[in-house]
């Protein structure tokens, strides 16, 4: 099941508590999405995610469901925060098992394209001269 | 009455992150935010640019979708959430 958290999560546990309720699994993919330092050539200071969360919640189920009906894999484990994040600390985590490669790394990359157009997620920026609204697909 | 939310930039222009709106009869989504325009100093090109998405009871749907008595609606901008 999916999560939207305000805390930081483990990305080892995540991992290993996904493989070990996956039966048959050969390959694990993750995506890991992190704040970065720079964007558009200014410093950023920290992010703030914002949520529809009540929609996000049955969104992010959905997508991994989506993704588990879509490619031949075993599981899908999505896991977005939300709230103020500092650079370098994890904002995204996506984990897929399956039991070959290829099928793995074709649903990892389509699930974090999916939750970029269909979670009602909102990023805001913080620089040292200002904030703004994030609202394009980099 | 419909409920309509906003969020994250829109929020802010709005200066709101609900209001209610009293509906009679067959309405549509596009129906509800003229309403909130004529309610506000909100300009309803600003609520329908074109770019933005808009859920009815946490499920996207199109501006020309129905609403019924006790619905949400759900003004989102555009999105960026991932890394």
């Amino acid at each position: 099941m999916a999560r939207l958290q305000k805390e930081n999560f483990d990305v080892g546990k995540e991992i290993r508590a996904l493989a070990e309720k996956s039966r048959g699994t050969g390959g694990i993919v993750t995506f890991l999405g992190t704040v970065r330092d720079i964007s558009k050539g200014h410093e950023i200071v920290k992010i703030n995610f914002e949520s529809y969360a009540d929609m996000a919640e049955k969104e992010l189920d959905r997508l991994e469901d989506d993704a588990k009906e879509k490619f031949d894999i075993i599981d899908c484990l999505v896991i977005h925060r939300t709230g103020e994040i500092t650079v370098g600390e994890n904002i995204v985590l996506i984990v897929v098992t399956s039991a070959h490669r290829s099928a793995a790394f074709d649903a990892c990359e389509w699930t974090i394209d999916e939750l970029k157009t269909r979670i009602p997620i909102w990023k805001e920026e913080f620089t040292a001269t200002g904030k703004h609204w994030v609202e394009e697909h980099p | 009455m419909v409920t309509v939310r906003f969020f994250a930039s829109i929020k802010e222009k709005v200066g709101l992150e609900s209001i209610d709106i009293p509906i009679n009869g067959p309405t549509s989504i596009r129906d509800v935010l003229n309403r909130v325009a004529n309610e506000t100093s909100v300009d309803k090109a600003f609520l329908m640019p074109g770019g933005f998405l808009y859920a009815l009871n946490q499920r996207m749907e199109s501006l020309d979708t129905p609403v019924n008595d006790g619905d949400e609606i759900a003004v989102l901008p555009p999105l960026s959430g991932g890394f």
